[in-house]
């Protein structure tokens, strides 16, 4: 049985004003927030309520589904998965319709049966649970709190206006038999134990994303989307990733600085993401051998083999810049986006191709576009500002890019950590004015959407800066943590690599490796040839096997050890079996054939035996030598064998040849 | 297979869900709400704030939950329970808690509790619930709110919880708690439950005290017609043995010799011991009125409420004043065949009610079970009320064979209309329309009183 109680407490005076304004503080929405604080605070002093009935609660709280069906479906096709913080920001509004109705209403607070529609139908004698009570004040500060969450405008300020307001609500609900000073203090002590727990949240997420990225970076790193990329912006900590070797490069002579291999390219920048209109990819075709793809008709000057592994059968795969054609590979398609993204459609595993590029020339990129030269609002204004401290308005494009790298050769330090919060859309706006500390992929995007506000178009560049040598696979490597960006300026009718991360990042990286590395190494060197053994490359492929002589030392030793220790068995000379001996071996015929090669008339290879005697047929001097060679090979060849007169018959005619031959021997030499 | 692990969810569900109103208040409910709701949009805490309110609400409630886990109160605990209720009708009970510790206890809450055992697999597979029409496609396809509402009928009523004013050592309070029964027969109370609240209001730390009681529901009782049955007296051999001796039972009439056959009991043995032969007491024969009233149990394939509403019926029946020296006798089949009489001294209204309080429906037998317990004692019975849950060949054929023997039968049809019974076979009551009265299942009351205005009409 219910009582006339509400099911919930009200939330105390003023309460639900204080929630809407930090929600609309936190959102932008100060304005609405203010309206909507007074009209629903200032119900205390207005003598005046509605008579609403059962019915009119019921359309409120419709009414209020409506607008959250309409605005979900809105935002989710406007701004996608996303769009739930969106949603999460607007409920506010769209739970007001029905609190304005309690609040002005006589009875001062709605049905349950209000808020769920399956409790409508029921029948209340039987569900007096439909009819309960409920005061939705306490529920609406707690939305208004919620969405104030979803702006992260000031993130230090909201923790304080978050704490207090609590702690108001706690002291409105709290027990009564418990005085002010022995409560007071255990609520601070639990705000401070919350903030610990915040603190513990935060650090947490760093672990995880660093776990994540160290799981992808191990498993999908090949995997890279043409279309998108997240970067590490905003994420607080210390970037980590593998030094897991995934490149292999061999060229022909030393590099003389790094080497920037591209994987992707794009044009579109927000919150941390990259991204671009999803280009399509065109197919090129290949030459008459089908090994060789022309990327560009400039001339070459460099070449070089690289080493990938495909991960899944159509990828993208890093080029120089500059790169003119794909030579020696056996893929089924090669296609490229404008971006100057190259997929390769291969079979998995570790693939090899040669790369023609001309170290002077530009990326064969289509022009630029509005994209361009877009930077979203949250940005505009920091970079605007920037570009026109920097006097790069109205520059010549070559000068403008000459003064970016300046600007940002000058007091820029590199640096894998991030050590503090900020509002999100905020942290380019440190890193440029506050910090000037990041890695890559703040140097990068900084860089090209500087260059955007100077009127340069630019794009921002994804791949591998490859300067590592290895010494013992005599070539250049890359590794995970070889990743890199860069930006793409467009100047002078032409695509060029603009790399303002300082020259220390890899360096750097290189300090964060293992002691164990080497032997890490030697175990990726070693699987990589085998899996290169295994596969079936293309004729140019590897020439110098000298690596397995590496092999030879320790299988030696195993199969001696294997030998050595295998199960030996005695041998009986008893047992010890005769040479095997076929049929007709014994035939006397064979005699013949002994003196006559004692003579030095010798067989010529592949000469049979019946030809090398007939050819030699005038030593025999008339005897007979064909019944001779028939007997013979009946002998030897025929299963029926000889019977024993024919038997006798032989002998006597190999006899009568043997004697033929002494005697012709002692007449005349041989020739 | 689904429906097993559907049953095997909602009961963890349905625990969590007990546990969880039990040990939250409700501010602290709605603070675990949004506790779960910032822990969903704080999973990454660079997009938005709400892991800061999160960590917040956890440790408020870590807190909380610390400030509950010690309550060791000393309380006693007494119910004043009213000897019965009515199905549908709120009733008022009160709770005497006595503190006979040496503390003051304040803040305090009582939650009194009922019994509510679980439905099995098969009841959960199998039940039907009337308000399913009402429900939307997915709860009558998942069932859990048809699962609850097998639990709430078991339990038989709602609760809430009922705040304690302050108790002083040694002292008692009283608390009223309202209740509503949701069906009739017991209720059966477990223990009660004291909780109050830590600090911050939000968890409560409990403590049970054992209190187990029963409180009997009584059908749902309508305003009860003035039914007259032109019903005569009947013989009664031997009389009523069991009766008081108001009225013409009992009657001796004279002696005579034994024969064989004759009950020890009626000899009369000083004339034996004077005459030297069995001598016997003979007694006047009983003449009197003896109305049958039958409920029909056998629900067959029909709404349950068809049945709840004729044992309402029923109930509202035996209530009525009964005739002088009339005697009523409740025929219906459950597990076994049952014949309760009241009158002239004969048994109490209570049990009858209690009797109707529990009755429950018969899915194993057959109609006939019914019809030869009463054409068994039709030579008795002056007058039949049969309260039947339709009118199908068997029931016609009782009335039929009940009119045959003289006997005026009313026959009284739950859950149907005039229309449709007029429409099917009256069969033996069609002689006399009057006495086959249908009583549709929202119209019981108007149908009711309209049958006593026929009556006094005629």
């Amino acid at each position: 049985m219910s009582s006339a109680r509400p099911m919930l407490p009200a939330a105390p005076p003023l309460l639900v004003g204080a929630g809407l304004l930090l929600w609309g503080w936190q959102n932008g929405y100060l304005l609405y927030a203010l309206a909507m604080a007074l009209i629903l605070e200032g119900a205390r002093w207005i003598g005046w309520r509605w008579p609403v009935n059962d019915r009119e609660f019921n359309n409120a709280s419709d009414l209020s589904s409506v607008i959250l069906i309409i605005s979900v479906l809105y935002i989710f096709n406007e701004h996608g998965a996303k769009g739930i913080f969106t949603v999460l920001a607007i409920m506010p509004f769209v739970v007001f319709p029905l609190l304005l109705v309690q609040t002005f209403s006589l009875a001062g607070h709605v049905r349950l049966s209000a808020l769920f529609m399956s409790l409508r139908k029921l029948d209340p004698a039987r569900h007096p649970e439909a009819a309960l009570p409920v005061d939705l004040t306490l529920p609406y500060f707690l939305v208004c709190f919620l969405a104030a969450s979803a702006g992260n405008h000031t993130p230090d300020a909201f923790l304080a206006v978050a704490a207090l307001l609590l702690a108001w609500l706690l002291w409105a609900i709290r027990p009564r038999r418990f005085p002010a000073g022995m409560w007071l203090p255990l609520v601070v002590l639990t705000l401070a134990l919350g903030f610990g727990v915040q603190q513990g949240l935060v650090w947490l997420q760093y672990r995880v994303e660093g776990y994540t990225l160290e799981v992808m970076d191990r498993f999908l790193w090949r995997f890279r989307d043409p279309d998108l990329a997240t970067t590490a912006i905003g994420s607080i900590g210390r970037i980590k990733l593998s030094d897991r070797i995934v490149l292999r490069i061999k060229t022909g002579a030393p590099l003389p600085g790094m080497l920037l291999l591209r994987e992707a390219a794009y044009d579109t920048y927000v919150y941390g993401v990259w991204s671009n209109q999803k280009p399509p990819f065109t197919v090129i075709d290949p030459d008459v051998s089908r090994t060789r793809w022309e990327l560009s008709r400039e001339p070459s000057d460099a070449t070089l083999a690289i080493s990938t592994y495909m991960g899944k059968d159509a990828a993208v795969v890093p080029l120089p810049h500059g790169a003119t054609a794909i030579r020696l590979v056996a893929a089924t398609e090669i296609t490229r986006n404008p971006l100057g993204a190259v997929k390769m459609e291969i079979r998995q595993g570790w693939v090899r191709y040669v790369a023609d590029y001309n170290t002077r020339s530009p990326a064969a990129d289509a022009p630029p576009t509005e994209k361009d030269l877009e930077i979203s609002d949250s940005y505009r204004e920091v970079f605007e500002d920037l570009a026109t401290r920097l006097g790069l308005k109205g520059k010549d494009p070559a000068a403008a890019a000459a003064h970016v790298r300046a600007f940002f050769a000058d007091g820029f330090t590199y640096s894998l950590a991030q050590r503090h919060r900020y509002p999100r859309g905020r942290y380019l706006a440190e890193f440029l004015n506050n910090t000037r500390s990041g890695h890559c992929e703040y140097f990068a995007t900084s860089t090209v959407l500087l260059l955007r506000a100077a009127g340069i178009p630019a794009r921002y560049a994804l791949g591998y800066g490859i300067d590592e040598y290895s010494m013992l696979e005599r070539q250049y490597i890359g590794r995970a943590r070889h990743a890199h960006s860069w930006a793409l300026a467009y100047v002078n009718g032409a695509w060029h690599a603009l790399d303002t991360t300082p020259s220390v990042w890899a360096p750097e990286e290189a300090e964060q490796a293992s002691t164990l590395q080497p032997l890490f190494d030697l175990w990726s060197w070693i699987s990589y040839r085998l899996a290169r053994t295994q596969a079936e490359e293309v004729a140019e492929a590897e020439r110098d096997n000298t690596f397995m002589l590496w092999l030879l030392p320790p299988l030696l030793l195993a199969l001696a050890w294997r030998l050595y220790f295998k199960e030996r068995v005695a041998r009986s000379r008893d047992a010890r079996p005769g040479p095997v001996r076929g049929p007709g071996t014994d035939s006397e015929l064979y005699a013949v054939v002994a003196a006559l090669e004692k003579q030095g008339a010798l067989r010529q290879p592949g000469e049979s035996l019946h030809r090398w005697l007939l050819r030699r047929q005038k030593i025999f001097d008339g005897t007979p030598l064909a019944p001779a060679l028939a007997l013979h090979a009946r002998y030897r060849f025929d299963p029926a064998g000889l019977n024993v007169a024919e038997r006798r018959l032989l002998a006597e005619h190999a006899a009568a040849l043997l004697q033929q031959l002494r005697r012709t021997a002692d007449d005349r030499p041989i020739t | 297979m689904i429906r097993w692990l559907l049953y095997l969810n909602f009961r963890y569900l349905y625990r969590l869900s007990q546990w969880s109103r039990q040990r939250f208040t409700p501010a602290g409910m709605a603070l675990l709400g949004t506790l779960v709701a910032s822990g969903i949009f704080g999973v990454n805490t660079r997009q938005t704030l709400a892991y800061q309110i999160f960590g917040f609400l956890v440790a408020v409630l870590l807190v909380s939950a610390a400030g509950s886990l010690f309550f060791r109160p000393r309380l006693r605990i007494r119910r004043l329970l009213p000897q019965f209720g009515a199905a549908g009708m709120p009733l008022t009970y009160g709770v005497e808690i006595h503190n006979t510790g040496t503390r003051l206890e304040q803040d305090l809450c009582l939650l009194d509790e009922l019994e509510a055992p679980f439905p099995t697999l098969a009841e959960f597979r199998d039940g039907r619930d009337p308000e399913d029409d009402q429900r939307n496609w997915f709860d009558r396809k998942v069932g859990y709110p048809r699962l609850m509402g097998q639990i709430q009928k078991r339990r038989g009523a709602a609760l809430a919880p009922a705040l304690l004013p302050p108790i002083a050592p040694g002292d008692p309070a009283r608390v009223q708690l309202n209740l509503l029964p949701l069906r009739r027969g017991y209720l059966r109370f477990r223990h009660a439950t004291l909780g109050r609240p830590d600090p911050f209001g939000l968890l409560r730390a409990l403590h049970t005290l054992p209190g187990p009681e029963t409180l009997l529901i009584l059908p749902k009782l309508y305003r009860a017609p003035e039914i007259r049955l032109p019903a005569r007296r009947r013989f009664h051999p031997g009389g009523m043995a069991l009766a008081s001796t108001v009225g013409d039972s009992q009657e001796f009439l004279s002696l005579r010799d034994y024969k064989p056959g004759d009950p020890l009991r009626a000899i009369h043995w000083r004339s034996f011991a004077r005459l030297g032969k069995p001598v016997v007491k003979e007694y006047q024969d009983e003449f009197f009125v003896r109305q049958g009233l039958v409920l029909d149990t056998y629900l067959q394939d029909r709404q349950p409420a068809v049945f709840e509403e004729a044992v309402s019926v029923a109930a509202t029946l035996a209530l009525r004043r009964p005739e002088r020296d009339a005697l009523l006798d409740l025929m219906f089949v459950g597990a076994r065949a049952y014949r309760f009489t009241i009158g002239r001294g004969l048994g109490q209204m209570e049990n009858m009610l209690e009797i109707l309080a529990c009755v429950e429906p018969n899915h194993g037998g057959t109609f006939t079970d019914l019809a030869d317990l009463v054409l068994q004692h039709g030579d008795e019975t002056s007058a039949l009320i049969c309260v039947l849950l339709g009118w199908d060949a068997p029931r016609q054929a009782l009335v039929a064979r009940a009119r045959q023997l003289g006997i005026p039968v009313l026959a009284l049809v739950v859950g149907t209309t005039p229309e449709h019974l007029m429409g099917s076979d009256p069969g033996a009551a069609g002689a006399d329309p009057e006495r086959l009265v249908a009583l549709p299942l929202d119209r019981i009351q108007a149908a009711l009183d309209r049958l006593a205005a026929v009556r006094r009409a005629a």
